[in-house]
C-alpha cells in the first residue's frame, strides 16, 4: 500500500494511451502475482498462453459452426484447467485420501504448495472460454489484453471472479476519471477498513477461542469465538472485494459487487444470492444449468445441486471439512426447497432471520474447524458439555473485551449507512414533509440502481400528508416500516442487485430539491463523510503498520 | 453541486494520494537532504517503543527473490519506514484501549489488556501496568525440574562455593495480583517455588516473595524492574541470608533521591503501548554511600559512573526519545560478563552474579562485603555456568538473580549447567 500501490498508479496515469496503460496493468499485476509467487508466476503465464489459444481457436469458428471441432476444444481448454487446480490443489488430498483408504502409502503426497489465487484465475480463465464457446463473449485477439484481465491483480488472490463478458468493453474503452477515481478510492478505503479494522481484529478473539479449546472456553467463549469467525470471514472476504471492486474503479473497471449484506438474509437460499455472488453465479450458470438445473425431476434437481454444493465445498480448500460445509449447504437449500420453505415463508421475518442466522453461523463451524476431534470439543463447548465458561473465568477468556467490536461488525453486516442515506436523499429531494409521505414510485431513491422486480412485499400505503403539516396520526412504527420497504425494494438491500455503482457515491447533483437548505445540508453531509473515511483510512494504516494479527485466509484458495 | 462534487473529490483523492505515499515521500525528502522533524521517525534507524532495530535496506539477489527472503525483508523495511511509526502503534493501541476501556465499564472489570492481542494489563485502581499472568502448562512442571537439576548439579560440582538463589519476581509472578485473582491457574511465584526450589539441596533459596502491596511500593509501575527501593529491601533479605546482613541500614533510614524528570516510559508500557501511565527514576540519595569501584564491562573500563550516570542526569543529560529505556540509561544496559572491584569492601571474597537485567541497580550494594563482584548474564554467554566457574577459580560465592520467567527458557537451562 505504501510502495507498490503509489508507483503503479503514478505509472499508470502517467502514461498516455489506452494500450500503455494497459500493458502497465498487466506487468504491474505480473509483478504483484511475482511478488508472492515467484515461481508459480510461470504457471499462471501458462494458463493464460494455453486459454488465450485454445479460446482463439473457438473464436476462428463461429458459435454454431461444426459442433464437433469446437466441442474438442472446449473439452480440452476445460480439462487443462481443470488438471492445473486439480493437481496443484488437490493432489495432496486426494494422494491422502487413497492412502487413508487403503492403508498404506500407494500414491504419492507431493505436499505441493498451493500457488495463491489459482482458485480464483482458473475460475476466471474457465468462464472466459465457455462464453466464447456459447458465443456470449467475443475472444480477445490481443493475448497481453486477455493476460491483463486474467492477472489483473485488484481481483487475483481473492475475487471477484470476474466475468470476461461483463467487462470486456472496459478492457479498450474505459474512461478514467476523477469521479470515478474518488469512488473508487472511498470503496477501496471502506474495504480497507472491514479488513484492518473489523476482521483482523475480530479474527484475534476467533483465534484465541480456537487455541483454547473447547473444555478451556465452555458455552460463552465458543459462541464468541465462533461468532467473531463468522464476522471476520464475512469481513475478510467483503472487505477484499471492495477493496478490488474499489481498485477496479480507480482504473476505469467496473466489477460487480461481491457480496450484499448476507447476514441480512432470510432463507439460505436468499444467503446464497448475497454472499460471495460471483461464486454462486458461476457454479450456476456453468455448472448447475447445464446439468438441467430444476428443469428436471426432482431426483435429478438433488442430484445437480448435489454437485454443485460438492464442488462448492471442494472449491473453498482441499480437505473433508470443506466438502462437509458444501453438503451442510446442499442438504439445506434441498431442504428449504421441497420441505420447509412455504412454511418457512409464512414465519414472521424475525423468526426467518433467526433461522438463517442460526445455519449460517453453526456452517462456519466446518469451515474453519478443520480438525474433526477440535470440531467436536467445539460443538461439546457450543452445547454446554463444559459449562459456561469451562475452565477458565469469564475474565480469563477475554472475549469481553471485544464486546465494540463485535457491535461495530452486527452494525458493519447490516445496510445502515445506505438506509441512512437514502433518508437523506429522500428528504432532501421530496421537501420538509417527505419521510411521513406515501412511499411512491417518485420518492424512491434516487440513486443509479435500478429497482429490482423481487424483494419484501409492498410497502404499506397511507393517505398523502396535507401540505405542509405533517400527518400526526401516523405512527412512527408504520413511517419506519413503511420507510423501510421502500428501501428495500429500491435500494440496495434487493438481493438480486450485484451492480456496485451507486456504492459509496453521494452524487450531490442528482439532488434537485429547490431548498438550498437542503442541498447545503446534504454537502455538509457528503464532507462529513468524507471526513469520517479519511479517517477510517488513517486507522486502517495504523492498524496495518501495527503489523497486528493478519489471517490471510486466501493462502487456501 | 457539481463544483462541490469535484472539489470533493480532488481533495479527497489528493489525500489518500498523500497518506499512500507517506513512505516515498519522507525517503525522497530525506535522500535529497531536506530536514524533517524529530518526531517523523525518518532518520531514526531503531524504534525505542519496540525496543529494536529497524529492518535494513534487503539485498536483491535470485536466492533471496525465489525463496521469499527479499519480499519479506522488503515489506518489513517499508513498514519500518512509515513516518511517525511509533506514533502510529501508539494510537492504533489507544483506539483498541478506548473500545476495551468500555467493555471493561460494562462488565464491572477493572482490568483490561492495552489493546487486542497484548499482554499488558491495564490496571486502574492503582494506575499500574502488569504482566497477564500465563496459565499453567503440563510442561512447565517438567521445565523448571529440569532449570533445578542443572543448577544443583552445578552447585553440586563446587562444594566450596557457596550457592544463593533470589528471584525477584516480575508482576505477573505475583500470588496476589489483580490479574492472577482473575485467573484459574495462573503460573505464579507459588508454582515456581513449588516445582523448582523443592530439589535444590545444594542452593540455598532466599525467600523472594513479595505481596501485591509491596510491589506497588519497591517496583516501577510501568516497567518489570524494581526500583532501588525494591532493590534494597531485596538486598536486605539477601544480605541477612548471606551473612553480611549487619552492613544492612534500616528501611527508614535508607535516602532515596527521584528525577522528576525526564518521564520514564518503562518495558510494560513500551510493550502495552499504553503511554497512560509512567514512572520516574530514582536512585540513592547523595547521604547514601556507595563504595568507590573500577567496573569493566566485557573486559573495558567505561569510566566513573558506569554503573550509575548520576552526573549525566544531574546535569540533565538523557536522550531525548520519550520513549528510550531510561531504566538501562540511568543504571546500565545487559552486558555478558562484568568485572566490579571495590576499593571499599570488607573483605576480598569474590562474589558471582548470574544475573539478568535485575542486577542493573543492586550490584553495587554488594560492594561493601565483597573485593570484587563478578557479574554472568546467562542470556548473552555462550559458555555454560560450570565453564565460567572453572576458569574463575576465585569464586567464593554465588547469587543467582534471576527473574523467574527465565527459567523456563531451555537454552537458559543449559547454559546453567
Amino acid at each position: 500500500m505504501f510502495g507498490f500501490l503509489p508507483l503503479f498508479l503514478a505509472a499508470y496515469f502517467l502514461l498516455p494511451t489506452r494500450g500503455a496503460r494497459n500493458l502497465c496493468l498487466l506487468a504491474a499485476s505480473l509483478l504483484f502475482y511475482a511478488w508472492g509467487e515467484p515461481v508459480y508466476v510461470l504457471l499462471m503465464v501458462v494458463s493464460i498462453v494455453v486459454n488465450w489459444a485454445l479460446t482463439n481457436r473457438l473464436g476462428r469458428r463461429p458459435a454454431h459452426s461444426r459442433v464437433d471441432y469446437r466441442r474438442k476444444t472446449l473439452i480440452l481448454g476445460v480439462v487443462f484447467n481443470v488438471l492445473v487446480i486439480g493437481f496443484f490443489k488437490y493432489e495432496s488430498f486426494v494422494a491422502q485420501t487413497i492412502n487413508d483408504l487403503l492403508g498404506a502409502a500407494i500414491v504419492p503426497d507431493l505436499e505441493l504448495p498451493l500457488p495463491i489465487g489459482i482458485s480464483f484465475y482458473t475460475l476466471q480463465a474457465l468462464s472466459y472460454l465457455i462464453d466464447v464457446y456459447r458465443g456470449d463473449a467475443l475472444p480477445q485477439r490481443n493475448m497481453l489484453w486477455f493476460g491483463m484481465y486474467v492477472s489483473c491483480f485488484p481481483q487475483l488472490v481473492a475475487g471477484p471472479i470476474v466475468r470476461y463478458q461483463d467487462i470486456f468493453e472496459q478492457v479498450t474503452t474505459r474512461k478514467e476519471t476523477l469521479d470515478r477515481f474518488a469512488n473508487g478510492v472511498r470503496l477501496f478505503v471502506i474495504g480497507l477498513a472491514q479488513k484492518a479494522l473489523l476482521a483482523n481484529v475480530i479474527a484475534l478473539c476467533a483465534q484465541q477461542m480456537l487455541q483454547k479449546t473447547g473444555p478451556n472456553i465452555g458455552l460463552i467463549g465458543s459462541w464468541a469465538g465462533l461468532i467473531a469467525y463468522t464476522f471476520q470471514i464475512y469481513f475478510d472476504f467483503a472487505g477484499y472485494s471492495f477493496m478490488a471492486i474499489g481498485l477496479g474503479r480507480m482504473l476505469g473497471f467496473s466489477y460487480l459487487r461481491n457480496f450484499n449484506y448476507p447476514y441480512i438474509s432470510k432463507s439460505i437460499t436468499e444467503f446464497w444470492r448475497r454472499w460471495h455472488i460471483s461464486l454462486s453465479t458461476f457454479f450456476r450458470d456453468y455448472v448447475y444449468i447445464p446439468l438441467g438445473g430444476s428443469r428436471c425431476s426432482t431426483a435429478r434437481w438433488v442430484l445437480n445441486l448435489s454437485a454443485v454444493w460438492l464442488l462448492t465445498g471442494l472449491w473453498h480448500g482441499a480437505a473433508w471439512n470443506y466438502v462437509l460445509w458444501g453438503a451442510y449447504y446442499g442438504a439445506l437449500l434441498v431442504g428449504e426447497k421441497l420441505l420447509w420453505g412455504k412454511a418457512l415463508e409464512h414465519l414472521p421475518g424475525v423468526l426467518r432471520h433467526l433461522y438463517t442466522i442460526v445455519i449460517f453461523v453453526c456452517g462456519w463451524s466446518f469451515f474453519w474447524i478443520t480438525d474433526t476431534a477440535q470440531l467436536t470439543l467445539y460443538w461439546r463447548a457450543l452445547t454446554g458439555g463444559f459449562g459456561l465458561t469451562g475452565s477458565s473465568t469469564l475474565w480469563e477468556l477475554t472475549c469481553w473485551e471485544y464486546l465494540p467490536v463485535y457491535v461495530v461488525c452486527l452494525l458493519a453486516s447490516m445496510p445502515v449507512v445506505p438506509f441512512a442515506k437514502y433518508l437523506v436523499m429522500r428528504w432532501a429531494q421530496a421537501g420538509r414533509n417527505a419521510t411521513l409521505a406515501a412511499p411512491t414510485a417518485e420518492s424512491a431513491a434516487p440513486t443509479a440502481e435500478p429497482a429490482a422486480p423481487t424483494g419484501d412485499p409492498a410497502a404499506p400505503t397511507a393517505e398523502p400528508a396535507a401540505t405542509g403539516e405533517p400527518n400526526v396520526a401516523l405512527s412512527a412504527g408504520f413511517v419506519t416500516r413503511s420507510l423501510l420497504a421502500d428501501f428495500a425494494q429500491a435500494s440496495i438491500v434487493n438481493p438480486k442487485h450485484i451492480r456496485s455503482e451507486g456504492l459509496c457515491e453521494f452524487d450531490l447533483s442528482a439532488i434537485k430539491s429547490p431548498r438550498r437548505a437542503a442541498c447545503a445540508a446534504c454537502a455538509a453531509i457528503a464532507l462529513l463523510s468524507d471526513v469520517l473515511l479519511l479517517a477510517l483510512f488513517v486507522a486502517s494504516c495504523m492498524q496495518v503498520v501495527s503489523g497486528s494479527f493478519n489471517p490471510f485466509i486466501y493462502f487456501q484458495f | 453541486m457539481e463544483t462541490l462534487t469535484r472539489t470533493r473529490n480532488v481533495i479527497f483523492a489528493s489525500l489518500f494520494a498523500l497518506v499512500t505515499c507517506c513512505v516515498i515521500l519522507a525517503r525522497v525528502l530525506h535522500g535529497i537532504g531536506v530536514p524533517l522533524p524529530d518526531w517523523t521517525g525518518v532518520y531514526s534507524d531503531r524504534s525505542a517503543l519496540e525496543s529494536r532495530y529497524y529492518t535494513p535496506r534487503p539485498k536483491l539477489s535470485a536466492g533471496a527473490l525465489l525463496d521469499g527472503t527479499f519480499q519479506t525483508e522488503t515489506e518489513a523495511w517499508t513498514s519500518d519506514r512509515v513516518p511517525m511509526r511509533d506514533a502510529a502503534l501508539l494510537g492504533n493501541a489507544a483506539l483498541q484501549r478506548t473500545g476495551i476501556a468500555l467493555a471493561a465499564n460494562v462488565m464491572g472489570y477493572d482490568a483490561y489488556h492495552t489493546f487486542y492481542g497484548s499482554s499488558i494489563i491495564h490496571y486502574t485502581p492503582s494506575k499500574v501496568l502488569l504482566r497477564e499472568p500465563s496459565q499453567i502448562q503440563p510442561t512447565d512442571a517438567e521445565a523448571y525440574q529440569k532449570a533445578s537439576d542443572a543448577l544443583d548439579g552445578v552447585a553440586q560440582k563446587y562444594p566450596n562455593i557457596r550457592f544463593f538463589m533470589y528471584n525477584p519476581p516480575n508482576s505477573d509472578y505475583l500470588d496476589d495480583s489483580p490479574a492472577a485473582r482473575l485467573m484459574t491457574a495462573p503460573l505464579t511465584h507459588s508454582f515456581m517455588a513449588e516445582h523448582l526450589y523443592a530439589s535444590l539441596d545444594h542452593v540455598t533459596v532466599i525467600n523472594a516473595q513479595v505481596s501485591y502491596g509491596e510491589y506497588l511500593t519497591g517496583w516501577h509501575h510501568t516497567d518489570h524492574h524494581w526500583t532501588v527501593r525494591g532493590a534494597y529491601d531485596g538486598y536486605a533479605r539477601i544480605a541477612d541470608a548471606m551473612g553480611f546482613g549487619d552492613l544492612v541500614i534500616p528501611a527508614g533510614e535508607v535516602e532515596y533521591a527521584t528525577y522528576e524528570q525526564p518521564v520514564f516510559y518503562g518495558s510494560d508500557a513500551r510493550t502495552g503501548r499504553c503511554l497512560d501511565y509512567d514512572d520516574r527514576i530514582m536512585d540513592f540519595g547523595p547521604s547514601f554511600h556507595i563504595p568507590a569501584h573500577q567496573a569493566l564491562i566485557n573486559g573495558e573500563d567505561w569510566g566513573d559512573e558506569s554503573l550509575a550516570h548520576r552526573t549525566k542526569y544531574q546535569h540533565g543529560e538523557w536522550s531525548s526519545n520519550l520513549l528510550n529505556n531510561r531504566y538501562a540509561e540511568y543504571f546500565h544496559g545487559d552486558y555478558a560478563n562484568m568485572c566490579i572491584t571495590s576499593y571499599e569492601a570488607r573483605t576480598d571474597k569474590t562474589l558471582l552474579l548470574v544475573a539478568d537485567s535485575y542486577s542493573n541497580n543492586i550490584e553495587r550494594l554488594f560492594l561493601s562485603e565483597y573485593g570484587t563482584v563478578l557479574e554472568y548474564d546467562v542470556r548473552y554467554n555462550f559458555d555454560t555456568l560450570s565453564t565460567y566457574l572453572d576458569a574463575h577459580s576465585e569464586v567464593d560465592d554465588v547469587l543467582i538473580l534471576m527473574s523467574q520467567p527465565d527459567f523456563m527458557n531451555e537454552s537458559m537451562q543449559k547454559t546453567l549447567a
